[in-house]
């Protein structure tokens, strides 16, 4: 007797220990209403990104639709997850990837904590990641690749070091070091002109404006007309990132575009 | 007989053609849209631009010295440089102002062509030598043996002659002008270009505009030593001339006056830029300027100048001997030059790894 109670003790823990787990998660970490996925792609997805939720504690989700929910990606993504209690911890932290299908438009939305583990060059790294087989329609690979690559971040975030571009563009490195070689030394030449002008003082004038009899400059005749117009308008990128707020009133972070 | 006035595209060249239904131009090519009057406006208004630039100057009459027993005065010529200068006939041994040359040949005087005015001087030496001391403590990369107290008291005060022009212009300058204005929606940013055409056209004068009237005085120094404040101007007297040098005009005013022409065009036309401000980009068109009452006279201006020898140079120096205003040109110490450059280098090159380590972490 003492035996089988102590098996239900211990079966109790693990299970309240299990469902405490689960129970940071409101909603399954894949929502393919789209129906992208076969049952077992499905299955097999939602198993490797419970790992990933439940070994970092943060939502990371993925929601596809064929009907767009609100007026744009960004703000479907946003109220899907603000309004269907997706998110984990107080702050409801979390990142997830919503597709709609009619539009071909995607869009990641962080909040909490996601907007620092996924700045604005974290998602972009993200994007270049999973957008290329998003474009193929290989959305079994795509979304496989967003478990791993939001593995790879929040390890980064985990070990104190969220990712920055910044670390490993080598264009920006570039760019950086070329500027701190070449900026010192164009500063130093444009200031040693600056002083060798004081050494010669000896220049032409070639106007007369000293002379200019005071209160003699009178106009007569002023007149502007006006000609036309040119109207040149170029097209706001569609893939943006950023921080802005949501319906709810709440701040997400975000990047998106159209596959 | 009529003529039949054809008006072209302000925009893209194109013939416009008269759109009876509207009453306007328009342009077939571009399909832009002009008013009748607008276009009327634009051809009168480049007309009015577009003529030549009439210059009228009276002649100068020269005039010759009296014998008024103020200064005796005597002909001092430079065997070096061949300048001849006038000067109080007591002035013990000098130098030639233009060259730095010590052996002036002292001569008979001969008395002609007597300025209308002339300028004191208002600095004396003394002054004259604080303020070229004063200047070269702030040229930064001056040779320290380029100091030679000697050669600086051998500076010569000199009255300089030159042309003083007056004139009353009346200007008509086009200009094409756009301005740019800038917006986005959700979707574009868009940028719209306004085009002009602007037409100014009225009156300016100047007065005492000096050009340099002598062959030896560098133009670029002359002009370089001014401005002149022409209030302290008085009838020319040869009492002035006491314990200073004068030079006399090689340089007739007919030859001065295209000098005057260029400075008073370029400023008759920088005053009336600052008519149109209030675009973006405007880029002068065409121009007119016509002067009357073009007056010119014959004048004295005070001028110390000094010369220094250094590693075979002859380094020239002017002061304005009224104003201070010293202009010359220095010898570089290219050591120093380039011991400041790699300091500022330095300096730039630690504060540049300072925001590249904040960039890159």
């Amino acid at each position: 007797m003492k035996r089988i109670f102590s098996c239900l003790v211990l079966l109790l823990i693990t299970t309240s220990f299990v469902v405490t787990a689960y129970a940071d998660f409101q909603n399954p970490a894949i929502v393919d209403d789209a129906g992208y996925l076969m049952q077992s792609e499905l299955a097999s997805l939602s198993k490797e990104l419970d790992k990933v939720r439940e070994k970092y504690g943060f939502e990371v989700a993925i929601y596809t639709e064929s009907d767009m929910t609100s007026s744009t990606a960004e703000a479907s993504a946003d109220d899907i997850y603000d309004y269907q209690g997706y998110g984990a911890g107080e702050n409801d932290d979390g990142i997830m990837l919503y597709i709609c299908s009619d539009t071909r438009e995607y869009h990641f939305t962080t909040h909490g904590k996601g907007l620092k583990y996924f700045n604005s060059n974290g998602l972009k790294y993200l994007e270049s990641k999973v957008l290329p087989y998003l474009e193929d329609d290989n959305y079994y690979k795509a979304f496989s690749v967003y478990i791993e690559t939001t593995d790879e971040l929040l390890q980064m975030a985990t070990d104190g070091k969220p990712y920055n571009e910044k670390q490993y563009s080598m264009k920006y490195l570039f760019g950086v070091i070329i500027v701190c070689l070449i900026a010192p030394l164009l500063i130093a030449f444009l200031m040693m002109r600056k002083k060798l002008k004081k050494m010669k003082t000896a220049v032409e004038n070639d106007y007369a404006s000293n002379y200019i009899k005071p209160g003699s400059m009178r106009i007569d005749t002023s007149r502007d007309l006006f000609l036309y117009s040119r109207i040149t308008k170029t097209e706001i990128p569609k893939s943006s990132s950023g921080t802005h707020t949501s319906s709810s009133g709440r701040t997400h972070g975000g990047r998106g575009g159209s596959f | 007989m009529d003529v039949v006035q054809n008006y072209k595209c302000p925009c893209c060249t194109a013939p416009l053609v008269f759109d009876a239904q509207t009453q306007n131009l328009i342009c077939e090519s571009c399909d832009n849209t002009f008013p009748l009057e607008t276009m009327q406006q634009m051809t009168e208004g480049s007309a009015d631009s577009g003529g030549t630039s009439k210059y009228d100057w009276e002649s100068y009459t020269p005039r010759s010295y009296e014998d008024t027993n103020e200064v005796t005065l005597s002909n001092y010529s430079c065997p070096s440089c061949g300048a001849e200068i006038s000067g109080d006939d007591t002035l013990g041994s000098t130098v030639c102002p233009y060259c730095g040359n010590s052996t002036i040949v002292k001569g008979q005087f001969e008395g002609t062509l007597k300025p209308d005015y002339i300028i004191p001087f208002k600095l004396n030496k003394k002054a004259a030598i604080e303020a070229f001391e004063k200047d070269f403590k702030n040229a930064p990369f001056l040779p320290d043996s380029f100091k030679n107290k000697k050669k600086i008291e051998e500076m010569a005060g000199v009255y300089v002659p030159f042309w003083m022009f007056d004139c009353d212009c009346d200007a008509a300058v086009s200009y094409n002008a756009e301005r740019v204005t800038a917006w986005s929606d959700s979707n574009y940013n868009y940028t719209k270009t306004d085009y002009f055409k602007l037409f100014r056209s009225g009156q300016i004068g100047f007065a005492n505009i000096p050009v340099d009237a002598s062959k030896k005085a560098d133009n670029t120094y002359m002009e370089a030593v001014e401005p002149f404040n022409y209030e302290d101007a008085v009838e020319f007297s040869g009492a002035y001339l006491s314990g200073y040098l004068a030079d006399k005009y090689d340089v007739s005013a007919e030859d001065s006056i295209e000098r005057a022409n260029e400075r008073v065009e370029n400023s008759t036309i920088e005053a009336f830029n600052d008519t149109t401000n209030r675009y973006t980009a405007v880029i002068p068109e065409s121009s007119r300027v016509g002067f009357s009452n073009g007056k010119i006279r014959y004048s004295l201006l005070p001028v110390w100048m000094l010369n220094i020898k250094y590693m075979d140079k002859m380094y020239k120096f002017a002061i304005n001997g009224q104003t201070g205003k010293v202009v010359g040109e220095y010898p570089i110490d290219n050591s120093k030059k380039w011991k400041y450059f790699w300091k500022v280098a330095g300096i730039s090159y630690a504060v540049a790894i300072a925001i590249a380590y904040m960039l890159l972490h």
